[in-house]
């Protein structure tokens, strides 16, 4: 597990250091150790613009076959700033394929979506801690699941593995629950602030 | 980029290890909001991660690490010292090849190529229990250059290789099947093997005779490089034994079908010379296959090969030999390497 999640120690060298030693070598090993310290932004980038588990994996492999290429020779000043450039100019390539191979929808409005709901997802509970009689409302119209998982989240500030432990749930539905409990909670606020009664 | 990026990147595995393992709680939540909104590289990966909360997040960022090219991580000090150490080494070997060599280049350079082939495809000898012995019509054949490329794979008593190795000497689970995609020029990952662009092979041997199973292998890394497009200088490290020897240029259809090695450098030398020294058409989008046995003496001997072409899919190749570890042992493989 704490290998996925490799970070820059003082033990380590530094990422223009690998780079410079597969520029000079070739030898992918150094190219790898230095794509694995953020081989979990860059799938997570992938999956934000490719929706999809399977597309983000072989997205990120796709990516560092692109850097083997690539870092040999393009001098590169920053390597974070670059791969992030790289890594998200491919994602949006990508979906622009798997877009014209299914169907036309404007990319931005697909990108902006997802981005949104997610976003915001935080900002909510500050935002409604002002209308405690809509929030009370909303909160008894969540499916019991959500409500009962955003509650002990929340107020009882548990984690999710205390919150899975609690329903018997596994620890993924719970992030799920909560996720979802958050939008349709902010769905059902935003649906009241139209309509004051 | 800002300076304080490193620490936020560590601060943000922090946080996202905790998410994915279920111990995030509000208090993260806020932290983990907070730290995206300074970056955007922070704030689209977590959206990522975010938006699909029920995904094994976990297995698919493990199997990614294990496809990365992987060696033993170097501190950075350690780095500089094995640097120098390297560079030093690297003088010292080239300055004594240089005065060792020169009479051995001129020895070997007369080597014909008959010669060199009958070294390599060595034929088995009495009791051998290797894959050989059990292909004896599949001895290396007389090849016609106008020969069309066809499956070469031995099929003794109506078995495949595959089949008869499953079902002679070996256990079910001890089967090691990896293959890896077609070659795709348009991802372009090619790169043809040249003296610049030396391969290291990193197998494991077995221990020398009469050491028990746990012991340190007789022979830990071969190392393998081209000097020239038909010669190659090997290496034993635990002998420093340097030495080279000419390998001609081959055609396909003189790879013989059956290559039965008596060390871990024959073999070695064998698949340098199918995957690499081979005189291919260009543009043939094939597929180089290499079925290897390894049988109970820990002898490694290559079935078939068909058909291996000039360019190799390089990275895909250091992929596979990082990820496979050659043990002792009755361990086989069947490799599908891309090349184009």
């Amino acid at each position: 597990m704490f290998r996925l999640f490799r970070t820059l120690s003082h033990q380590e060298p530094p990422d223009e250091e690998l780079l410079g030693h597969y520029q000079r070598t070739g030898e992918a090993h150094y190219l790898g150790q230095l794509y694995g310290r953020y081989l979990p932004m860059v799938y997570g980038l992938c999956l934000k613009i490719l929706r999809d588990t399977h597309a983000a994996e072989d997205a990120v492999m796709s990516i560092y076959e692109e850097l083997l290429r690539k870092a040999q020779s393009h001098s590169v000043q920053t390597f974070r700033g670059w791969l992030y450039v790289l890594a998200r100019n491919y994602c949006l390539m990508e979906l622009r394929r798997q877009k014209r191979a299914a169907m036309h929808v404007p990319l931005e409005e697909n990108l902006s979506n997802g981005a949104n709901s997610i976003a915001t997802a935080t900002d909510l509970w500050e935002e409604i801690g002002t209308e405690e009689v809509s929030l009370r409302e909303c909160l008894e119209g969540l499916p019991e699941k959500q409500r009962i998982s955003l509650h002990q989240f929340y107020f009882e500030e548990r984690s999710y593995r205390e919150i899975a432990e609690a329903m018997d749930e596994a620890i993924g539905r719970v992030r799920s629950y909560i996720q979802n409990g958050r939008r349709n909670l902010r769905l059902c606020l935003e649906k009241k602030k139209k309509l004051p009664s | 980029m800002k300076q304080e990026l490193p620490d936020d990147d560590a601060r943000f595995a922090a946080l996202l290890r905790r998410w994915l393992s279920g111990d995030f709680t509000r208090r993260d939540e806020q932290a983990l909001q907070q730290l995206v909104a300074k970056d955007a590289f922070l704030r689209e990966a977590w959206e990522g991660f975010a938006g699909t909360p029920a995904a094994e997040h976990q297995a698919a960022l493990e199997r990614l690490r294990k496809r990365l090219p992987q060696k033993a991580r170097l501190g950075r000090s350690q780095l500089v010292w094995r640097s120098a150490a390297a560079a030093g080494a690297l003088l010292v070997a080239a300055t004594y090849w240089w005065w060792s060599n020169k009479p051995l280049l001129d020895d070997t350079s007369s080597a014909s190529a008959p010669e060199i082939s009958r070294e390599i495809a060595r034929v088995p000898e009495a009791g051998d229990t290797s894959i050989a012995a059990a292909f004896p019509s599949s001895s290396p054949s007389e090849p016609s250059p106008s020969a069309p490329r066809v499956s070469r794979l031995p099929t003794p008593k109506g078995k495949s290789p595959l089949e008869w190795a499953a079902s002679h000497n070996h256990r079910e689970d001890d089967n090691s099947i990896l293959e890896m995609p077609p070659a795709d020029s348009s991802k372009a990952l090619f790169q043809q093997i040249t003296p610049e662009q030396p391969l290291a092979f990193e197998v494991t041997e077995p221990p020398a005779e009469g050491q028990p199973s746990s012991a340190q292998p007789a022979l830990n890394i071969p190392e393998t490089r081209p000097l020239s497009a038909d010669r190659v200088a090997y290496h034993r490290p635990e002998a420093n034994e340097p030495f080279s020897r000419t390998m001609p240029k081959a055609r396909k259809e003189d790879l013989p079908t059956v290559i039965s090695t008596t060390d871990w450098t024959a073999f070695w030398e064998a698949f340098h010379k199918a995957a690499f020294l081979t005189d291919l058409q260009p543009n043939g989008g094939d597929t180089l296959r290499i079925l290897v046995l390894v049988d109970e003496q820990g002898k490694a001997n290559i079935i078939t090969i068909e058909p291996p072409l000039s360019y190799s899919d390089r990275q895909r190749l250091q992929d596979l030999l990082h990820r496979y570890r050659w043990m002792p042992r009755g361990q086989r493989g069947l490799i599908y390497l891309p090349t184009h």
